[in-house]
């Protein structure tokens, strides 16, 4: 983990981001920060914060309370000071679909100060970067979704900027565009470009970050490196039991066994139960339901992960 | 300005890329004005009327060889008033009259239709030749009584004195293009298209501005070095040049095309960029307010064509009826064509119709700053 004393190091200062939407705290007291050169992952459901967060750090929203800085740049809704320090890639697509990829990005190149040949160079490099250089001069309306995905990144990342901040570039799209998105990423971030990264897919996090901060509810529950939120878990697995009937009723017979830390019900069927020692409990747990009209039709148990942190911290499963 | 640069070459890309919007900008308006144009009369067509006189008397020869002398028209013999009016409903003529007579009075029944220009004006030489031949006649009349004579040589000795005096006679002459009438019926039905697709194309346009919104575009400008102010102020540049185009292919297109005489190019200039600052207005507030492309479409074609009809882009102002005439300065389109009409028909210039431009300049401001704070709103 890179530590981060000098201003100029820090790529991301995030302190005490609060914002509410009349009685709905959607970012609540939200501290964070971003090495330079790190890729750091903003992992919670949906509904958890991450957009509106990302927002006030982009300036979009002003925030009731709390301060953002971007390599020491006091950033502030209604102000360009800064802006050109941060690459954004939204959540939804932000480009002109009956303008063609090259012509999107010279639009927005121009935003940003890129004319001539500069600009051409430019997006020639983005082109390569996200494999769209051969279809640059079609309209973006005829990309398929992951191409669209593609360009939207391209976009975002034109004017060369330190940090770029990618809000779940991947949601909707087919794994084969999602795996060239996450190669993308993980090069840039190897090329020592600081990368904010939101997602909820837990692959993803794993996968591309360095450090990660789990966001739920509009807090942050806990930040840290993947090894320093699994040990968070202790040695306790998971334990993903698929039952006939009644997952509640279940969940609630297998917290009173001794060595669960807890069970909690995720659907009608699912019961995702935290355990020291799953291995050798197995027994206990699936004779636990003996004699009840709930049976055991699958057992899945995980080594420590991320959602295994996930559900230490929430008492609930990330999902899609 | 390198933003509004960028939002405008991209707004201008994209209507480039767009062949229906072409299509409406560029080959529709043309076509209007020629179908109009073609339908009503142009400039090189005579005009043609009709004469109901079955006994021609001296008289009514005079009027005739007054009215065969105007220019571009043309006299048609016609059996009776019935027929006459049956080729007037038919437009197969443009005007037309009906000799008659009655205890000694030559009576001339003119007809036309209320909305043709050049009946009007053949009514007009036809007036003034009715009124030169009836004091001809008075003067005859009065010549023999106090001569004590018979009216041939009464007519006869008015004739031989009207030889030594004509070189002060007065002519009754058409007065086209110096007085009230139009040069040409296209040019005028150019002008109300003029007037009506300035205003249309930019309300249509207000999709570019609501699409910026939907497509993300605008959030992802915001997050850039861009104020909000730049971005509007791109967006309205844009919907003004849309306009300002729509203009000048009208405009040139018809002079290219039907040779259309539109007066003082300032005085047009001038009114088309007043017109564009309205419909520029319009369209930035209708993109802030709508939900769907679907709302724009309804709101454009209906408020631009019911503006359009009330404020003469259809049927000249001229042409209105006095109770209806001030309710049609409620729009802009009727500052618009009013002073158009000065232009083209009077050879009015700029500085006759100055009054009219601030009025569409000053329209204009109003509703774009209403637009401005609607979309500053939006956006906070």
């Amino acid at each position: 983990m890179p530590i981060a004393t000098d201003v100029l190091d820090i790529a991301l200062r995030v302190e005490g981001l609060k914002k509410s939407f009349g009685a709905n705290v959607a970012v609540d007291d939200v501290w964070f920060r971003i090495a330079k050169g790190e890729t750091f992952g903003l992992l919670g459901p949906n509904g958890a914060g991450k957009t509106t967060t990302i927002s006030m750090i982009c300036g979009l929203i002003a925030a009731d309370a709390g301060t953002v800085d971007v390599y020491g740049t006091r950033i502030a809704a209604g102000s360009p000071r800064g802006r050109r320090l941060i690459g954004y890639v939204p959540q939804e697509l932000a480009i002109y679909p009956d303008l063609s990829g090259r012509d999107n990005l010279r639009f927005f190149g121009r935003l940003y100060g890129l004319r001539g040949a500069e600009a051409e160079r430019r997006i020639d490099e983005v082109l390569d970067v996200v494999a769209l250089r051969d279809r640059a001069g079609d309209r973006s309306e005829e990309y398929s979704g992951g191409m669209k995905r593609r360009l939207n990144i391209a976009a975002g990342m034109l004017h060369e900027p330190r940090l770029l901040i990618l809000d779940e570039p991947t949601v909707g799209i087919d794994p084969q565009s999602r795996n060239a998105i996450l190669d993308a990423v993980a090069a840039l971030g190897d090329a020592g470009l600081s990368v904010l990264y939101t997602t909820h897919y837990m692959e993803e996090a794993e996968r591309l970050c360095d450090r990660l901060a789990i966001m739920d509810g509009g807090k942050i529950k806990a930040t840290g490196t993947r090894r320093e939120l699994v040990s968070m878990v202790g040695k306790h697995d998971v334990v993903n039991l698929t039952v006939s009937r009644a997952a509640r009723a279940a969940a609630e017979g297998l917290r009173a066994l001794p060595g669960v830390r807890s069970a909690t019900a995720q659907d009608d069927r699912t019961v995702s139960v935290l355990a020291d020692g799953a291995a050798a409990l197995l027994p206990d747990i699936i004779g636990t339901f003996a004699g009840t009209p709930i049976h055991v039709q699958g057992v899945e148990v995980l080594e420590p992960s991320l959602d295994a942190v996930f559900l230490h911290l929430t008492g609930t499963a990330l999902r899609d | 300005m390198n933003v509004v640069v960028a939002i405008v070459v991209a707004n201008l890309r994209r209507l480039r890329n767009d062949r229906t919007s072409l299509f409406f900008l560029v080959i529709v308006p043309l076509l209007i004005v020629y179908a109009l144009g073609a339908a009503i009369g142009g400039a090189t067509q005579s005009t043609l009327i009709g004469v109901v006189d079955p006994q021609p008397t001296s008289a009514t020869k005079e009027v005739r060889t007054a009215l065969a002398g105007a220019a571009d028209v043309r006299l048609v013999q016609v059996s009776d008033a019935g027929a006459l009016r049956d080729a007037l409903a038919r437009r197969e003529l443009d005007g037309g009259y009906v000799v008659t007579r009655r205890d000694g009075i030559t009576t001339f029944g003119w007809m036309a239709s209320a909305t043709s220009p050049e009946g009007f004006h053949v009514a007009q030489v036809m007036a003034a030749a009715v009124t030169r031949e009836g004091l001809r006649q008075r003067a005859v009349e009065v010549v023999a009584t106090g001569r004590g004579t018979d009216r041939v040589s009464a007519a006869a000795a008015l004739e031989r004195a009207n030889a030594e005096v004509t070189r002060t006679r007065v002519r009754v002459t058409a007065l086209q293009g110096a007085g009230d009438e139009p040069k040409s019926v296209t040019a005028v039905l150019a002008g109300g298209q003029l007037t009506l697709f300035i205003f249309l194309a930019s309300l249509f346009g207000a999709s570019n501005v609501l699409q910026a919104r939907q497509f993300g575009v605008t959030r992802r400008m915001r997050a850039g070095p861009v104020t909000d102010g730049l971005i509007i102020t791109g967006e309205a540049v844009s919907r003004f040049i849309t306009a300002a185009l729509q203009a000048l292919i009208i405009v040139g297109g018809t002079v290219a095309l039907f040779h259309v005489d539109w007066g003082s190019p300032a005085a047009v200039a001038a009114l088309s960029a007043g017109m564009a600052l309205v419909g520029t207005g319009a369209a930035m507030l209708l993109g802030v307010v709508a939900r769907t492309e679907q709302q724009i479409g309804g709101v454009a074609m209906g408020v631009g064509l019911v503006m359009a009809a009330l404020g003469g882009s259809m049927q000249p102002l001229h042409y209105f009826p006095d109770a209806i005439r001030p309710f049609a300065f409620i729009t802009p389109h009727a500052w618009m064509n009013d002073a158009l009409w000065d232009v083209q028909v009077n050879g009015a210039g700029l500085g006759a119709v100055w009054g009219n431009v601030v009025v569409l300049g000053a329209a204009g401001t109003v509703l774009l700053a209403v637009a401005v704070l609607a979309m500053r709103r939006r956006m906070g």
